[in-house]
């Protein structure tokens, strides 16, 4: 890579990796693997660098690849050690984290983890929700639809068991 | 859709607080992040990528015997730019041979056992490296295991009559590659790279660990 080009890749992953790597963690709610799969999103971006860096927004490119390696990636790790790595992450760093809620977002598909985070984290309008996981408006509104529907569930479970 | 705004506000901020947790070592990932990147440019997972390099010494047309690493090098003879068109390649070989090369021309023994992972298309147990040479363009690709070849760097070339001197599309690097015949082969010597030294230890491995022979 020619030395301005990589000054501007750097600057530009100095600016975007820690916002992408928290969105991927909320589909992965591991940071470790978070960070790994952010990095191999930007290590493509590298790859692709002197034309991406030509787009509009080449930020939505990398995220875009960075949601589809999370999703791809959770798709493969069974879901009951997602969980329990997230209550060792919780237990290792006490604070304000709302568990619950952190447990049920876990346990949604991937697809409604990536489609929540991009509509309640990042509050990307659906257009935008829709354009980052690659699917129709109507596809993204039924994902974040049935993902609500499940949050609600759970959360209200969880609430129950709290008064039993 | 939405018609809880106190669920709507807990998520909002449960995630928010949860993400903002996470804060990665943007410097020390930045540096990786180009290491990486670097050595995958070399080997091809991107199809937009760095072929110049290798292709450069195919140029000379011809068609090949393969030597192994360490075999003496055969009288220099002279090339010709028709000769070098064509697509070479070499033998399926062991992982451990490229990654024994990658040691041979300076590289760690760590570096050198995750250069034959992921960036050579693996992990596998054998790689072959094939050279497409045209008119104007090179390109190489990698074929773990036999399967299909990924391809790599694509690029312009000049050619002297025994250096090519190549410059890879995508990210304007230069490499400078001796060519010899060996044979009824090709034998590639790499002498720089502007890429920086992770490029050159990876290029040395792909050309030098053996001899091109003509595929097909």
């Amino acid at each position: 890579m020619a030395g301005q080009q990589s000054a501007e890749y750097a600057a530009f992953y100095v600016a975007q990796f820690r916002a992408v790597a928290r969105t991927v963690y909320l589909i992965l709610y591991d940071r470790e693997h978070a960070e790994d799969v952010t990095q191999d999103a930007f290590v493509q971006l590298y790859l692709h660098w002197s034309k991406v860096a030509r787009y509009e927004a080449p930020h939505a490119w990398v995220r875009r690849v960075a949601i589809r390696l999370a999703v791809r990636s959770a798709h493969r790790e069974r879901r009951g050690r997602q969980l329990a790595k997230l209550d060792r992450a919780a237990a290792a760093e006490p604070g304000p984290a709302d568990i619950d809620l952190m447990r049920a977002a876990a346990a949604l598909p991937a697809q409604q983890r990536a489609a929540v985070a991009l509509y309640y984290y990042e509050d990307r309008p659906m257009s935008e929700v829709a354009d980052l996981l690659g699917c129709s408006v109507a596809a993204a509104k039924v994902t974040l639809h049935r993902a609500r529907r499940a949050l609600a569930d759970r959360l209200a479970d969880g609430e129950r068991d709290d008064v039993r | 859709m939405f018609d809880d705004p106190r669920l709507d506000a807990r998520v909002r901020t449960g995630l928010s607080d949860a993400a903002e947790a996470v804060e990665p070592a943007v410097d020390q990932l930045l540096a990786a992040a180009v290491r990486r990147g670097r050595r995958r440019r070399v080997m091809g997972h991107v199809r937009s990528g760095a072929a110049a390099l290798i292709v450069a010494a195919a140029l000379v047309g011809v068609v090949v015997t393969l030597n192994t690493p360490g075999t003496a090098a055969p009288p220099t003879i002279p090339l010709t730019r028709t000769a070098l068109i064509g697509t070479w390649q070499t033998p399926l070989l062991p992982t451990a041979t490229w990654e024994a090369t990658y040691r041979r021309v300076g590289g760690g023994a760590a570096a050198a056992r995750a250069f034959v992972g992921r960036p050579m298309g693996g992990p596998a147990t054998t790689y072959r490296v094939l050279l497409k040479v045209t008119d104007t363009t090179w390109a190489v690709s990698v074929s773990p295991d036999g399967g299909t070849p990924i391809p790599g760097w694509q690029g312009g070339y000049a050619f002297d009559g025994s250096r090519v001197t190549s410059v890879e599309a995508s990210f304007g690097c230069r490499a400078t590659y001796q060519l010899e015949r060996a044979g009824a082969g090709l034998r590639i010597q790499v002498l720089a790279d502007t890429c920086g030294n992770d490029d050159l230890l990876a290029q040395r491995t792909i050309f030098e660990t053996t001899t091109f022979q003509p595929a097909g």
